[in-house]
Order: structure tokens, then sequence, then C-alpha cells
């Protein structure tokens, strides 16, 4: 139900898109948590790196509102009839932000540079098969072709379904760059990209300012994923970097800031009301869980770890930590996608009185069991502390152990707690997910479940081209793991932007990535 | 006095040797992996080994304390493993922020704290000097970093007069960067002026009751003169003291401040590094406010025998 | 005159701190671990005398147990670092020559680190765990008491009695502990009232910082460090956890003002 609320409020403004051009001004202050980690996209990223350069530079193909792919620099592509040969058309007239104009020319060199091992692009190997295939077979690439100053070739060794996916990749980008944006040895100058921003001045630790490229030509239409209508309209965009988000919360309470688009939903409580601002939020792929050791001496025993389901209310924890924004969700598959069937709705309703049998049963005597948690993350922390209360009203002598990220991280990779408040970044692939669960801890402590049935479960889910067939090997995926709880899924968050009450046109998206284009502020009509 | 000042110097050295192998071992005792730090939950058994053979932590543990000593004796404290800044470049820009809070405070507090710490004892016990120590034990009370809060509430939010996130440094910008930098400021100045005014309180009042003293106010001298001429000079000797002790703890202090201002200052870098297991960060850092305090006491010791005739070496 | 009443008001702070303290064993108004939903965010009323945090949770029941937690971890702390520095020092102090010339350029070096920084990079080491502040911090403040009792030691190592004491055949260690201690005792107490005062501070700011005792056990640190969040919409959950250390620390020093003037008659007495 939320979501779909959630989901009409994110799309309205799109129905009242107005016709008349926005007005223009002179700033857009923005804050970001982290200060970026270098100006070479795709190469030295992260999150908010990747969400200050998608301003600067621009891809072939990028992905749309609804998550489809769709030409950015390119104008339009087409695969050859042997299924091998990629064929991408340029927009005609784009120019780079030091004024040459885009041609197949930098479109090879790019992808040239991007491909040398020398480069350090995180994803080199998806185009040259060089690492082993965890990610899927890769689209290895044999020969890049300019016929003409407007035409791209690419061709592939094999056909591959996933190589226009990957050249849309938000973290690894694949940027079209002038070749001044590296030296005459190849190392990393700034980026000479085609965004609608240019690099402007950065002051490490305190702050980055991108400047309007005077000579952008934005697209017809409306403002559509990373691709779509770029209107910069602030003449300067500043991300001030904030790491508090206490502190952001306050900036942004007292107008000192535009926007941030990363509120955590702890900062929400008191928020919404609060005059001269708004939350826009937004569904995310993103999926909170409660990590079980299944391997623990104690929660060995399935009765426990059904006891544990039994008490802990899954809505209740999403109602205190997100104030109602997330779709509680058991299923490794996010809610809201569409293999998302109904199946994997059912779970445990809570229920105390069953908890306490169950313990009883499993001859459980009061051992100490601890939850590990951290408070970077604070619906993390958050969501430890109200599992505590749950489980300790149901009987069990559980403890929160709070500690700093990087050691809660380390002992998620090492397998070494008993219960641990956890979130899996977003992963849009329901196979990859499970993928990423499933497997025996003897190989790769990071595994949460070794069931063998579930093994051959998913070994059969990848293999299958049905996707039908797919969906009910996941399906059974979920009944088992309902039977088998090596792992309570909670909810999937949604994230939520902070708004300045005269901030317009400022659009959250599942990628959650910020978009500053098209986004004005009341007060600059009545000023310029 | 060369000679008491190259012994001094000395003296330091092995200081330094200490507190470099203790900054190495302690942050390599910290639990949790800089690589996966960086690589996150989307853990790639390749990338995480690339990772860490790019950081070089592959390599056995005294082989690496040994590069970083021999990099550290020739200035170079090796790369930010997050950002791939160089960690002493890293370091002095955030120390510069760090250090103009910490300085303009300082320099603050020592304009009402001298005057009023001195005047208290002149008037010990009197009506005045019961006032003022009453405040500056309130001021001494009062954690600076809840001050911080208060202040955001009040004049960030509630007013909005003034920046509670993000930094401009005066040098940029000064008309901008003041306004940075009062609120930290102010956080700071309240504990600092009431532990000086009661360092100069104590110390004057010390000196007040010395020999010479008494020979002035017998000489007939005005008692103006013998506050200002005689007794400050000396009072202010050991209040140099605390001052090298405080310009530490004031380092100390700034962590909490930086944190809750968000400023890109040398304690929040310290502490983003110990979080993300950045070594070098960590350890460039430590050894950083380690040496300034060594210094500070070095310069102090020797500056002593200028403030207090007492001291003849 | 009035001097005394400033010890008398400390003394009274101070009471009343460890009184209200010790009445939370007893027991609080609420459960100050229970959560609940309905009376999120509450503003003080006659229900809730200090409102509520984001939890449902009660605030002057959290504060009480508070109160035991951060005073629990001063006291240890205190007797942390004066058994140890007592110990380093004296031994140091009474046996001279190298040991303690080594054991001074560790103890130059340890004091060469802010205390909080020192206390923060322990804990980020040990972990987080209530004992794991007591060692952080107690470590942090090892290295002064040192100083001072071997400067006592040195001191009285040179009178005459104890040249006697050991002529009579007594071993090194028993005249160090049989002399000098007793002369240090006065310094201890006051420098252990600045220690209580500092350590309570440093554990606010590390919990503030979030490497101090851990939650869900509530300390005044983390209860201000949770309020940050919530300052504008909760502003009494910001105010009441400073206005508690602030107390606290008020009679501290009101009292270690007292104590000093009573035990170094030297200073202010004229």
């Amino acid at each position: 139900m939320r979501f779909i609320a959630v989901l009409l409020v994110c799309l309205a403004p799109l129905a009242g898109a107005a016709a008349e051009a926005p007005p223009t001004g002179p700033l857009l202050e923005v804050a970001i948590n982290t200060d970026i980690r270098g100006t070479d996209p795709g190469v030295n990223r992260d999150a908010n790196t990747d969400a200050v350069m998608h301003h600067v530079v621009e891809a072939l193909v990028g992905y749309a509102e609804d998550l489809s792919i769709v030409p950015v620099v390119a104008e339009s592509f087409r695969l050859g009839d042997d299924r091998k040969t990629w064929v991408f058309r340029l927009r005609e007239g784009l120019r780079f932000h030091n004024g040459a104009p885009v041609t197949s020319r930098e479109v090879k060199w790019s992808f040239e540079r991007y491909l040398d091992p020398r480069t350090h692009w995180k994803c080199t190997s998806w185009f040259t098969g060089s690492a082993d295939d965890e990610d899927g077979k890769p689209s290895i690439i044999t020969a890049i072709e300019t016929p003409d100053p407007l035409t791209v070739v690419f061709r592939l060794a094999e056909p591959s379904t996933l190589f226009l996916d990957r050249l849309a990749n938000v973290q690894c980008v694949s940027a079209i760059l002038h070749p001044d944006s590296v030296d005459e040895h190849g190392n990393w100058l700034a980026p000479i990209g085609t965004g609608p921003y240019r690099l402007g001045t950065w002051k490490r630790g305190q702050y980055i300012e991108l400047e309007r490229f005077e000579g952008y030509r934005p697209r017809e239409g409306k403002v559509d994923g990373l691709a779509g209508r770029k209107l910069a309209l602030a003449e300067r965009v500043r991300f001030i970097v904030s790491p508090d988000a206490a502190a952001t919360r306050a900036a942004l309470l007292g107008h000192q800031i535009d926007l941030f688009h990363n509120l955590p939903m702890n900062a929400i409580a008191g928020f919404e009301d609060a005059p001269g601002v708004r939350v826009l939020p937004s569904p995310t792929l993103s999926w909170s869980v409660l990590l079980i050791q299944t391997r623990d001496p104690l929660l060995s025993d399935p009765r426990i770890r059904r006891a544990i389901a039994y008490a802990v209310d899954r809505e209740q924890v999403a109602a205190f930590n997100t104030f109602g924004y997330a779709s509680v969700n058991s299923s490794a598959i996010p809610a809201g996608i569409a293999a998302h069937t109904p199946v994997h709705d059912e779970w445990y309703e809570p229920d105390v009185q069953k908890a306490r049998e169950l313990l009883r049963e499993a001859g459980y005597t009061d051992e100490p069991i601890r939850i590990q948690a951290n408070r970077k993350y604070p619906n993390m922390y958050a969501n430890a502390v109200v599992i505590q209360a749950m489980l300790h009203a149901a009987g069990m002598n559980a403890h929160i152990e709070v500690m700093d990220w990087a050691s809660h991280l380390s002992n998620y990779f090492d397998g070494d707690f008993q219960l641990s408040t956890f979130s899996f970044s977003p992963l849009a692939s329901p196979a990859m997910r499970y993928y990423k669960l499933i497997g025996s801890k003897d190989e790769r402590p990071v595994y949460q479940w070794e069931d063998p049935r579930a093994m051959a479960l998913i070994e059969r889910a990848i293999e299958s081209f049905d996707r039908e067939e797919q969906w009910r090997s996941f399906g059974a995926l979920h009944r088992l793991m309902i039977e088998d709880v090596p792992i309570i899924g909670l909810y999937n968050a949604h994230s939520a932007a902070g708004l300045d009450e005269t901030v317009r046109g400022y659009r959250p998206w599942p990628l959650n990535l910020p978009r500053l284009w098209g986004v004005w502020k009341t007060s600059w009509s009545d000023g310029t | 006095m060369l000679n008491y000042a190259v012994r001094r110097l000395l003296m330091t050295i092995p200081t330094f040797l200490i507190v470099a192998a203790m900054v190495f071992t302690l942050i390599r005792l910290v639990p949790g992996d800089p690589a996966a730090v960086m690589v996150g939950d989307l853990d790639d058994p390749t990338v995480l080994a690339e990772v860490r053979e790019q950081l070089g932590l592959d390599e056995p543990l005294p082989l690496q304390f040994g590069m970083w000593l021999q990099g550290v004796l020739q200035g170079e404290l090796g790369t930010s493993l997050m950002t791939g800044e160089d960690v002493l470049d890293a370091m002095l820009r955030r120390f510069g922020v760090t250090g103009q809070i910490v300085a303009i405070s300082i320099f603050l507090a020592m304009l009402v704290a001298v005057p009023v710490g001195l005047l208290a004892a002149w008037k010990q016990n009197g009506r005045a000097d019961l006032a003022t120590m009453t405040l500056v034990i309130l001021g001494v009370s009062v954690p600076s970093f809840w001050v911080g809060i208060l202040l955001i509430l009040v004049f960030g939010v509630e007013l909005g007069w003034l920046p509670t996130i993000g930094y401009v440094s005066i040098g940029d910008d000064f008309g901008q960067g003041i306004r940075y930098l009062i609120l930290p400021v102010a956080a700071l100045l309240l504990t600092e002026m009431a532990s000086l005014a009661r360092m100069m309180r104590s110390s004057t009042i010390e000196v007040l009751r010395l020999e010479y003293i008494t020979h002035a106010r017998a000489k007939g001298l005005p008692e103006r003169t013998v506050l200002w001429r005689h007794a400050l000079p000396n009072a202010f000797a050991p209040v140099l003291t605390v001052l090298g002790l405080m310009l530490g703890s004031l380092l100390g202090g700034a962590v909490v401040i930086e944190t809750v201002f968000t400023l890109p200052g040398l304690g929040r870098f310290l502490v983003d590094g110990i979080y993300a297991r950045d070594y070098p960060v960590v350890q460039g850092t430590l050894l950083l406010v380690a040496g300034i305090y060594v210094i500070t006491n070095l310069v102090v010791d020797l500056l002593y025998p200028i403030f207090d005739p007492r001291v003849r070496l | 005159m009035l001097r005394r009443a400033n010890g008398a008001i400390g003394v009274a702070l101070l009471t009343l701190v460890a009184v209200t303290a010790l009445a939370g064993i007893i027991g609080t108004p609420y459960d100050p671990l229970v959560l609940s939903f309905e009376d999120r965010l509450e503003a003080p009323s006659a229900e809730h005398w200090l409102g509520t945090d984001q939890f449902g949770r009660d605030t002057f029941s959290r504060l009480v147990t508070a109160a035991r937690t951060s005073l629990a971890v001063s006291f240890a702390t205190v007797l942390l670092a004066l058994s140890a520095g007592t110990l380093i020092g004296a031994v140091s102090g009474y046996l001279g020559g190298w040991t303690d010339r080594i054991a001074m350029t560790v103890i130059d070096a340890l004091m060469a680190f802010p205390g909080l920084l020192l206390a923060l990079a322990i804990m980020a080491v040990v972990g987080p765990h209530r004992y794991g502040v007591v060692v952080a911090l107690g470590l942090a403040y090892t290295p002064n008491v040192v100083r001072i009792v071997r400067g006592i030691v040195l001191s009285v190592r040179e009178k005459e009695y104890v040249e006697a004491s050991r002529a009579l055949g007594n071993s090194e260690l028993y005249t160090a502990l049989t002399h000098a201690v007793p002369a240090c005792i006065s310094a201890l107490t006051v420098i252990g009232t600045s220690i209580f005062g500092s350590a309570l501070l440093s554990e606010s700011a590390l919990s503030f910082l979030g490497l101090g005792v851990p939650p869900p056990a509530p300390t005044w640190g983390g209860l201000l460090a949770d309020a940050t969040m919530y300052m504008d919409a909760a502003p009494w959950l910001s105010i009441f956890p400073g206005l508690a250390i602030s107390l606290t620390l008020l009679g501290i020093n009101l009292f270690g003002d007292a104590l000093r003037d009573y035990l170094d008659p030297r200073m202010n007495r004229l």
C-alpha cells in the first residue's frame, strides 16, 4: 500500500510538468555525506562520486526513469543481424566542455582507455573477460570501428544480452571523454566530458562546485533518468561535504542548503512536519535484514531460528525505524518488482507465545544471544535496538553489540557473529541476490544459507531461460527460506530526499542518484 | 642555556621513536580490513585481493613499519588508502582548519582571561573575585560539544543566522570564512576562557606573595604598575605551560567540535581514518598531533626562563 | 567563607547525583530499555517528566540509569589510573637509573597524545565494552599520576629517615611503599578528583562519538549523541543530558577546589 502511495507521490510532478521555461538562478547548494574520491569517473569512485560525476560526464547509453536503457551521447543504436555487432549513431552538434565536437574518434579513444588495464577501471573484465565471471559471462569487445565521424561500431566475440546493461552501468560509468582529459603520459588530469555541468573548484573535504556548461544542448522532452532533458538552470551547483546527518538535517531546517538526497530514515521524525522543508521518499532496492549465523551452536537449531522469526515483528521494526517509508519484505526479491510474486509475501505472523513454545521445545535456557550493529548506518543500529527489545519480550537473553562499521563489516565477511543487523546494497537482479546468499560457508564464510536444497534450486533458476520457470524456482526458494530461516528479511527501505520548500523540479528515482538538472528555486523568479 | 636547549632537543628523539612505534602498532591492532571497507558488501573476492595488493597490505608487518618509518624520516607519510591523497598535504590542509579555530579561540580567551584572572587575584576573596570564580567554575563544567549543540539549535536552526555545516577558508573568502568560524570558536571559548582565568588567578596569587612585589609596593609604586609591570610577566609563565598542555587537549576536544559542526579539520580526519582503517592517515595524524605536543612543550620549556626570573639555567 | 559554601554546594550536588544514581538501582519510573511506539518523541509531561526519545523510552528513567553507568565508569577509571600510576611512578622513582629513564621516556611518549585521542585509538582496538572504556581512559590518565608520584618519591627518597629505613635492612620496595606512598596521598586525592571530572567529560565525548559505553545501556554522552538528530523536534533530549553532565562536573569542580584548599593550605589562604 505504502509503496503504491509513494510511487504516486513520486510520479505526481511528472503529470504537472509545466510547459513554460523555469527560471534560472545563481546557485544550488546540495549536501553529500562524504567527499568525492576523485574526478576520474568509474576509476576512483563511490556512491557520492557517482552522484557528482554524472552531472559532468555522460555515456553512450543510460538508464531512463523506468530503468530501461536509452541513448544519451548516442542518438540511436541497433544490433546487427549477427547479434554480435552494435552500431551507435552519435548526436549531431554535441560538444565537449573544451568546445571540441564529439566524434567517433573520441568515443573509440575513451573505450580504449577504459579497456587498458593500466587505467584500473573497475569493470574492465566485463569487456575483456580477464577475471572470473561472477557477474555473468563477459561481453568481450574484439574491435571498435569508426566508419564515419558520427558512427561507432562495436564488434563482440559472441552475442551478449548484458552488453547494453554494462554500457549503462552507473558505478562503472563508461564516460565519453575528450583525450585532453589526460596528459601526454596518459595520467589523469580532469574530466572533459559532455554533461550539462563542468567541474569547477574542488576544495577537498569542504565542497566541490560544478559550473554550467554553456555549450550544452539539452534534448527535447522531460527529465528521464540519466538521459532525457538536462536543463542546467543553476549557474553553479555546490556539493557541500557534511558527514553528520544530524548537522545536515539542521542545515536544511536553517535554510542553509537546498537539498540532501539521502536523508537517513531516523532523520525523518519531526522533519516532515517542520516548516520550510519537504521530504520526498522513493522506494529503493536495498534490503534490510537480520543475519543469523546458522553454525552457531545455539542458532544451528532451526527451532530457535523460527522462534526468533516469530518474535520479530517486521511491521513494527519498519514502523519504528523508517516512519512507514519502507515495504516490509522477507524475501530476497525486492518488493514492488515483477518477480516478487505473492508467495514472496509469506512469512511468520508475529506471535510471542509461539516463540516461547519453540524456545521451550528447543530447551533454551537463557543463553546469551548477541546482536551486532553499527552506528554508521543509523537504521542498522535502530533495527538492532527494536529487535533486541522484541527478543527480550519473547524471553530471549538478547544483547546488542555496537561496533564501528569496519569491524561489523569484517565480521560479516568472516561469518563472525550470532545475529547481526545488516543491509544489502541494491541489486536489481533477483537471481544475483539469491546467488550471493547461497553457498557453503566452508567455501566462503560470507554465504548465509548453506542448505543443499537451496543450492540446487538456485542452480536450476539460473540455468532456466523461461521466465515462468525461473520465477517458480524463486518461489520454491522462498518457501524453503521460511522453513529454514537462515536469515530474516525485514524491509526494503525507501530513500528520502530532504528539500528546502523553495526547491522545485527535483525528483528521486530508484537508482537514488541526485539529478540537479531541471531543478530551480521559487526565489529565483523574482530576483533574476 | 644553549647546552640546556641541545640536551632538551636530544631528549625528544627517543620520545618520537616510541610515539611512532605506538602509533603504528595501535591502528594495526584494530580489527577490520581497509580493503573490505572500500569494497563494501558488494564483495568480490578478486577485487578484494586486488585492492589489498594495491594497498601493500600483503607485506609482513615489520617490513610495512620499516617502510613507513623510512618515509616519515624523508617527510613522506604515504597516501590515503581511501582517497589516494598525499597524507602530509591533506593533514596540513586540515590542520589549517583546526589550527584556525584553536588559535582564534585561545587568543580571544586570553584577551578576557588574563585581565580577569589578574584582577580576581588582586582582589582576592573580594566580591568581584568570588563572582568571577563562580562564573569560571560554571564555565569549566559545561562540555563544549553540548554548548556547540545548543548554539546550532539557536543560531543555526531557530534563528538561521550562521552556517552550521560546511566550511569556507578565510583565505578564500574572508567574510564568509569568519561566519563559518563564529560558532565553533564560541563553543570552545567558554571552557578555555574559564580554565585560563582560573590558572591566571592562582599563579598571580603566588607571585603577589613574593618578596619583590612587597618590595615594589614598599617603594611606593602605584598598585597598577606593580600589577601590570611586575606581577603579570611572572604570573604568565605557568600559564604558558598550561597553554602548551591545553593546545594538546584542544586538539583532542576539536575532534568532538569538528564532528558537531562537520568541519574538515584534523580531528575528524583522524576519526574518519580510524573508522575506515585508513592506516597512513591515522598514523600520520597521530604522529603530527604528538609531534605538536612534544614541540610545544620544548618551546615552552625554552621560553620559560624568559618569563620567569626565578628560573636561571 | 563563601569558598566553604562553594565546597558545600559541590558536595550537595555530588550527593544528589550519587543518590539519584543509587535510587536508579531500586527502580525507575519506566524501564529505560522498553520501547513504546505510541510515545515517541513526546514533550515533557506529568507522565514523562523529561519527555521521551525516538523509541518512546522515558528520558528521565534513562538519565537516571545513565548516571549510574557514567559515574561507575569514571570512578573505575580513577581507581585504575591511580593504582597503575602510583605503582609505576613509585617503582620508577625509587629505583631510578635506567628503569626510571625508560619508564619516563614511555610516559613522555604517552603524554604526547591528548587523552581523548589516546582513549579513542585504544577504544578502537579493545572494541565496544564498558570495561574497554575504563581501560582506555585509565591508560590515558595514568601518565599524569606517574609523573606526580614519581616527583614526590624522588623528593622523599633523599630524606634522611628513608636512608635510615634502608640502613635497617628493609627492601627498597618496602621502603618505597611505607614512606613515599603516604606522602603522596594528599596529592593523589587532588588529582583523583580532577581525573574523575576529566573521565566523566571524556566518557561523554567518547560516547558522543560512538566509541564509548555501547548502547542500549544509556550514558549521558550516548543520550546526547542520539539527541542531536532531533534537536529541533525534541530539544529536551539534548538539554537534559547536557545539564546532567554539567551539574555533575560543577559538583566535582567545586568539591575539588575546596579539597585542594584544605589539603594544600599554602594556596588561597592568606
